[in-house]
């Protein structure tokens, strides 16, 4: 990968022309789209006092106008599909379901790809990720949160961080496609190489649509502790525990071949390639045990886990990812090839490949810090992956002043991973709260 | 304050049960608050689909279709009511892909049912316009019934019935076995309007050794040790 300089002379992307393209991760989202199933994303705050729906709209409203790229709908060209303006009515705010992350229909309604929920104190964002990723969405859901606030009175904090400063134009370095920026054209590299196929959980499917949601409220301060004494981040403890419960899962299942257990995690891509985007830059790491070399104890888990991260999470290996990627997208002969088509093989190497070279999905956004003065009006930051696009359960963690949640999503009865999860950390002495939409 | 007995995790105010592993909560000294707030809302949101393009899409090519037949049977070659074949070709396929724009959740019986009557009905149709009468109440209607009886058996038993290798063999063996004994029935039936069973009793008792077999094999679990065993499983 190559750097250049951030801010490039050309003007914003949605000023001067009226479309643009997806960058290389949204590309995946929209071709996985069924009835079903939307790659939809959600993350909550907790306030001290019930949210006003009115003044919320007011929020929603001024702050969207901020972030163009996510004031878009999209639709489908001969060969791409591409993102455009959107001025319809809307979106608008809604009362908060039980059932979150619903399928979001690229043609229906007001075609917004954004959704904003209240519930007693609550509010709640969903954006679609072929947007952006977690960084990106999380900029427009405090913003219009800082926005609510002022609204309400609360004037005694300013902008920064994740919070942007609304009455300033939108800087064209917001809605780069870092993916093209860091890869040169013409690069040869070679493949990253296929990991092998993982274990899938055997669960049974909920109905349509059910989405249960575990989250466990925990102290940042005792996880942190807990990670050290296995000489570990809280990432990586994570990443173990999950590998734990997922080879017990197994296990238990009494399945005759055993497969090696695999988490799907995406990196932000933005701490080794500097970039302000907003739209997606990510990518995505396999951290694996394999039960079939031997039983693993925690231990042995942990410090698996810990030097796959430190192998594989690096510039230069990321960078192979995503120049691999971005060279496919290039070639002018996969340009020419029509959409249908495109989306086709794209949704089969999905499902045959790259769903399956993992069992569950796991995403840190780390410690989140909120402008200074904006903290004393918000209790708590919940993130969620959303739906699965398989049977199985997804994995979100975010910290914020010393509360750390970890929020599980899955579309199967079955508890168990999650059961031994929380678990686990009880047993390492972290206190743990359990809120769930379960019954 | 409550907490799990089995998890040890604490539990929200308005929890029955544990999320995790579904033990209710039981705590004498802690008296319900009815004005305690559940962390998620009890409304189920109603999600907005787009209708299924696909069944407007074959329902339409349908209705062209046999349109153009019509009218082409009645203006230019209508020597012969040909279209009513075209049509009723048409009604079938369209029966047979119900699953695909059918959105609601509809059991399969259902469909097997239905695309046996469309057999039915389009034999039925060809015997009405060939004017060739006996054949469709010998042979063409028993064996439509025996086709669609033996895919409701097998439907049922993999609803039914619990996924594993050795049972869906006998599953299938079995009712291989008898379908083709059936057939034999019925056409001999229609040929000499006598039943000698020849090639089907060769491969009832093929199926019936390879069920026996796999019962066996089911029922002893050293058995299937075995067999793995040998079979590198
Ligand atoms: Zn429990």
């Amino acid at each position: 990968m190559a750097r250049k300089d951030s801010g490039t002379t050309k003007k914003g992307i949605l000023k001067s022309q009226a479309w643009y393209k997806l960058d290389l991760t949204a590309i995946v989202f929209p071709t996985l789209q069924r009835r079903d199933f939307s790659s939809v994303y959600r993350m909550s705050v907790l306030l001290h006092e019930q949210v006003d729906p009115e003044l919320l709209q007011q929020a929603f409203d001024k702050a969207l106008e901020r972030f163009p790229t996510y004031k878009v709908a999209i639709r489908s060209g001969l060969f791409w599909r591409y993102f455009e303006q959107n001025n319809k009515p809307g979106p608008y705010v809604q009362k908060d379901v039980k059932n979150p992350c619903q399928p979001m229909s690229f043609r229906m309604g007001s075609r917004y790809l954004v959704r904003l929920y209240y519930y007693e104190n609550r509010i709640s964002f969903e954006a679609h990720h072929c947007l952006g990723d977690g960084t990106g969405g999380m900029a427009v859901f405090l913003t219009i949160v800082a926005t609510y606030l002022h609204l309400k009175g609360y004037n005694d904090f300013g902008t920064g961080g994740y919070v942007k400063d609304i009455t300033e134009e939108s800087p064209q370095s917001e809605m780069e496609d870092a993916y093209m920026r860091y890869t040169k054209p013409g690069t040869k590299v070679t493949k990253p190489p296929r990991g092998p196929e993982a274990y899938r959980v055997l669960g049974t499917k909920e109905p349509f649509y059910t989405l249960n949601i575990i989250d466990g409220i925990m102290p940042a301060g005792e996880v942190k502790t807990v990670a050290k004494k296995y000489g570990a981040t809280v990432t990586e403890y994570f990443n173990a525990v999950l590998l734990d419960s997922l080879l017990r899962k197994q296990k238990k299942e009494g399945k005759h071949r055993m497969k090696p257990v695999a988490l799907a995690m995406p990196v932000n891509l933005r701490q080794f390639y500097p970039s302000d985007t907003l739209r997606n830059f990510i990518t995505m790491v396999y951290p694996c045990v394999d039960p079939n070399l031997g039983e693993y104890t925690f231990e042995e888990i942990v410090k698996q886990v810990h030097n796959y991260m430190k192998y594989f999470i690096n510039e230069k290996f990321l960078g192979r990812d995503v120049t691999a990627n971005a060279s496919i997208q290039r070639n002018p002969l996969i340009k020419i090839v029509p959409l249908g088509i495109k989306d086709l093989v794209v949704k089969t190497f999905y499902t045959k490949v790259q769903d399956r070279s993992s069992s569950a999905g796991l995403t840190n956004m780390g410690k989140l810090t909120l402008p200074k003065g904006m903290e004393k009006y918000i209790a708590r930051v919940d993130i969620n992956m959303g739906q699965p696009f398989s049977c199985r359960t997804n994995c979100a963690i975010i910290s914020y002043n010393d509360i750390l949640t970890v929020n599980f999503a899955s579309s199967i009865k079955e508890a168990d991973v999650e059961r031994w999860f929380f678990r686990r950390l009880v047993k390492d002495g972290i206190h743990v709260k359990i809120e769930s939409n379960r019954e | 304050m409550s907490y799990c007995v089995h998890c040890g995790v604490e539990l929200d105010k308005t929890a029955k049960k544990c999320p995790l592993c579904s033990t209710p909560v039981y705590d004498p000294s802690e008296i319900p608050d009815p004005e305690a707030v559940a962390p998620f809302p009890s409304e189920k949101g109603q999600v907005e689909m787009p209708k299924r393009d696909i069944g407007i899409l074959i329902s339409s090519l349908v209705l062209a279709i046999s349109g153009t037949c019509v009218l082409l049977n009645l203006f230019a070659y209508d020597s012969y009511p040909w279209s009513i074949a075209v049509i009723g070709g048409c009604v079938m396929l369209w029966i047979f892909l119900l699953p695909t724009y059918i959105t609601k959740n509809v059991p399969v019986y259902v469909y097997l049912f239905l695309d046996g009557g469309a057999v039915l009905l389009y034999l039925w149709l060809i015997e009405r316009m060939t004017d060739t009468d006996g054949w469709l109440l010998i042979v063409g209607i028993p064996i439509v019934i025996a086709t669609t009886l033996a895919a409701e058996v097998l439907a049922v038993c993999r609803n039914v019935i619990k996924h594993h290798i050795l049972s869906t063999i006998i599953e299938i063996v079995s009712t291989i076995g008898v379908y083709v004994v059936l057939l034999e029935c019925i056409i001999d039936y229609a040929l000499h309007g006598a039943v000698k069973l020849s090639y089907s009793a060769v491969v009832a008792v093929v199926m019936v050794v390879i069920d026996v077999a796999a019962v066996t094999i089911m029922g002893s679990k050293k058995m299937r040790a075995v067999l793995r065993k040998r079979l590198h499983l």
